[in-house]
């Protein structure tokens, strides 16, 4: 069972439009959706919520069709959004409040532990927070009420590297029930590269690919060399290319190049970065 | 909607009290006024600016994007329509109640007659849900963005409602004919009606609306 379905989804602004987008999050597994600024993550994310409505397609999300009344579905959905949104003049316990209201299975005494092990002030408005810890009140909400899904909108951002690293190891845990699973969009790529089992690339409303993450990686890999030892490659074999005062950066299947030519591993950052700014074969 | 109307609840306590104040004092300036013109003028005041603290709640949702939040909840958006529109009834509800007690302590010492109160007390509700009826609609349909123009003139035309009567040429046997006609108990219903259709459309409005 997937725990996220997009089918042809589509959505048009004045200047962008996204998809049509196909897009599986199987059960259990974790989804990075990458892509740089304006390439439509957070419209997938608020279209798989019901925020904003396609323009064509279908989506569903733990097996209910994303509609006006899926409040079955998001009590079993943790979600956190670009910007975190509680009302400015509460506190955490207010907030715990508010939050047990809406969450059949609110965890008032998880939420305060998270409150604790983030380091989250409980004493100050919402609106006196920093940005970074808004985001932590985010999380520690997303978590305390026994989701079977997380959906995250840059959820990293804005966290200091110490705090993000213990982010990243609580989304792992999450993982570690079969039955759990993450959709999250980030532009650090090295936090999805820790965490992700599937990279989805987005750019400029498209999906250049979707993958399992160490398919991606042991599939591709980067080769520095001359126009001419690129010119004699099998078709097919080069991805993307890059040029530098040096030599080429060419993104190369591996299957595809000889045996015993010198192939470096890539990263996702590197692959995004080939994706997206080099010279598309 | 319970999350939504804690929510509200702890976040509007400054406007809250800033409303309770208004509606205290212009209820109390309302029985101590001489003309029935003038007492109905304040009254109005008291209770339509009261229709407002559900609008000013909304705004406070949407400028820390709780309206968005709540819609990744088990929220409808119905839900969302529906709390704002039974938070404006509370606080009508209640600014009548504490009006009515006034007026019917004013005519129980011999103040007013009862036909003054049955005025009052019909007058009051239908101003509160009116102008809690636009403004909800409006700024469901457009956002606070827009919203905020058509809160801005309503609050103008409260607050100039003085002016309005005087310039439509209310008096105040013009007011006692009224107060003993049927109608009067007709506006309170009339109003009533307008709101539910508010209410209705707000809904239909909110669930097609881009947050």
């Amino acid at each position: 069972m997937n725990a996220i379905e997009l089918r042809g989804l589509e959505k048009s602004y004045e200047g962008f439009h996204l998809g049509p987008l196909d897009l599986d999050l199987p059960a259990g597994c974790i989804l990075g959706l990458v892509g740089e600024n304006g390439a439509g993550k957070t419209t997938t994310i608020r279209a798989l919520l019901g925020i904003i409505k396609p323009d064509g397609g279908e989506a569903s999300v733990l097996g209910a069709p994303v509609g006006p009344d899926m409040r079955q579905a998001k009590q079993d959905m943790g979600v956190v959004l670009d910007e975190v949104g509680f009302p400015a003049g509460l506190r955490a316990g207010q907030i715990s409040r508010i939050m047990a209201a809406a969450y059949k299975n609110w965890d008032q005494s998880l939420f305060e532990k998270y409150l604790r092990d983030l380091d989250i002030p409980t004493d100050k408005k919402f609106s006196a927070l920093s940005r970074g810890n808004r985001m932590k009140m985010g999380i520690a909400a997303a978590l305390s009420h026994d989701a079977k899904l997380l959906i995250l909108d840059e959820p990293t951002g804005g966290l200091d590297p110490v705090v993000r690293d213990e982010v990243v190891g609580l989304f792992s845990d999450f993982t570690r029930d079969p039955g759990h699973s993450i959709l999250i969009s980030s532009h650090i790529v090295s936090d999805l590269e820790k965490l992700c089992d599937y990279i989805a690339f987005l750019h400029k409303g498209r999906l250049l690919l979707c993958e399992e993450k160490d398919r991606l990686l042991e599939e591709y890999g980067l080769l520095q060399c001359d126009r001419a030892f690129l010119a004699g490659l099998a078709p097919g074999a080069v991805r993307s290319t890059r040029e530098t005062p040096y030599h080429i950066e060419a993104l190369v299947r591996r299957d595809a190049v000889p045996a015993g030519t010198d192939v470096r591993p890539v990263t996702i950052e590197e692959l995004f970065v080939l994706l997206v700014k080099g010279d598309m074969q | 909607m319970k999350t939504i109307w804690l929510a509200d609840l702890y976040g509007s306590r400054r406007s809250r009290q800033l409303f309770t104040m208004l509606s205290m004092l212009f209820m109390v300036l309302a029985i101590t006024s001489a003309a029935t013109v003038t007492s109905l003028t304040f009254a109005l005041c008291a209770s339509a600016g009261a229709g407002m603290l559900p609008v000013v709640n909304l705004e406070a949702a949407e400028a820390s994007r709780w309206d968005r939040c709540v819609q990744a909840m088990p929220c409808t958006r119905r839900q969302a329509v529906s709390a704002r529109y039974l938070e404006a009834l509370a606080v009508v509800g209640a600014v009548w109640a504490y009006g009515a007690a006034l007026f019917c302590g004013k005519a129980a010492l011999g103040g007013w007659t009862w036909a003054e109160v049955r005025l009052l007390t019909a007058f009051v509700p239908a101003a509160g849900l009116l102008s809690a009826a636009l403004c909800l609609a409006v700024t469901f349909r457009m956002g606070w963005a827009r919203g905020k123009f058509v809160f801005s003139v309503t609050v103008c035309v409260i607050g100039g409602s003085g002016a309005v009567t005087s310039l439509l040429g209310v008096s105040d046997a013009g007011l006692g004919a009224f107060a003993g006609s049927s109608a009067v108990l007709a506006l309170p219903i009339a109003a009533l009606a307008l709101f539910i259709g508010s209410w209705a459309l707000s809904v239909r409005w909110y669930e097609k609306r881009e947050l």
